[in-house]
């Protein structure tokens, strides 16, 4: 899957749960999921449990702890496929 | 160092479904989905669990000034004590066990770990001028030469005429409801 694909669907898959829409005008691998789009902590796990179905992977709890910006979520993406 | 959070259940939810399949699992650990599965009022438990983790995972963050990190597993609910409208309990992380008490509203809850002093709930979002208002009393400091600044880990800290005045604090809003927890007996 290409990597702007990846980062298509997670724009798509985050934008419900997004509470500071100007965050989503420039969306890229810099893109912090608390500090720039105002996820409540709480809707992380949706994002996650949303990206599991989108891509049918599993996340665990290490990969987890370290998705903060689209860019880590885009490399556990990757990483999962190429190991699926 | 000190944690608090607050929780608008009718924003909460709003925001959450967390009857959702897996969501449940991925926030709480065996034993803590067993508590909120046999509880009477399950959403309301969902919410406290989460308020005591999301307390203490702010008070290590600060106080080990660690790198911002999501692994709610990681912080373990136990010793829960619920009593008409207050809950103590304890949130194990790591080798270290923190105690929090909380407060149980039917629309909100307050977490807190115990050592905050000072924990002020407020039905505005003014938790943060309400905080220096504190301070300003406390030390008798005039008010406007007291600001809030955030460092490079998004940590906030208190300043007085830009310094920073090493007030462990915490702050915490959601919905229509801020609060603050402080500790101001420092060296």
């Amino acid at each position: 899957m290409k990597e702007k694909e990846i980062l298509d669907s997670l724009k798509k898959i985050v934008t419900p749960y997004v509470q500071r829409k100007e965050g989503l005008e420039n969306f890229n691998e810099e893109t912090d999921f608390i500090k720039d789009l105002e996820v409540n902590s709480a809707n992380l796990v949706d994002v996650i449990l949303d990206v599991e179905d989108e891509f049918d992977i599993e996340i665990d709890n290490d990969s987890m702890s370290g998705m903060l910006t689209v860019g880590d979520a885009k490399n556990i993406i990757e990483r999962k496929l190429a190991s699926a | 160092m000190i944690g608090n959070d607050v929780i608008d259940l009718n924003l909460a939810r709003l925001q959450s479904n967390w009857e959702r399949r897996g969501y449940l699992q991925k926030l709480f650990t065996e034993e803590e989905q067993e508590f909120i599965k046999k509880s009477n009022n399950q959403e309301l438990n969902v919410w406290f669990l989460w308020s005591m983790k999301e307390s203490v995972y702010k008070a290590v963050q600060r106080q080990y000034k660690l790198h911002r990190f999501y692994d709610p597993k990681q912080f373990v609910c136990s010793q829960v004590q619920l009593t008409s409208g207050k809950a103590r309990g304890e949130v194990s992380f790591k080798d270290e066990t923190f105690k929090t008490t909380s407060e149980l509203f039917p629309d909100k809850i307050l977490s807190y770990t115990v050592n905050s002093e000072f924990s002020h709930f407020s039905e505005e979002k003014n938790a943060s001028s309400l905080l220096l208002q504190k301070v300003s009393e406390h030390y008798l400091i005039p008010l406007d030469s007291l600001n809030i600044s955030k460092n490079g880990q998004g940590i906030p800290f208190i300043t007085y005429h830009g310094d920073n005045l090493q007030i462990p604090f915490s702050l915490s809003h959601h919905g229509n409801y801020s609060a603050y927890a402080l500790s101001l007996n420092m060296s």
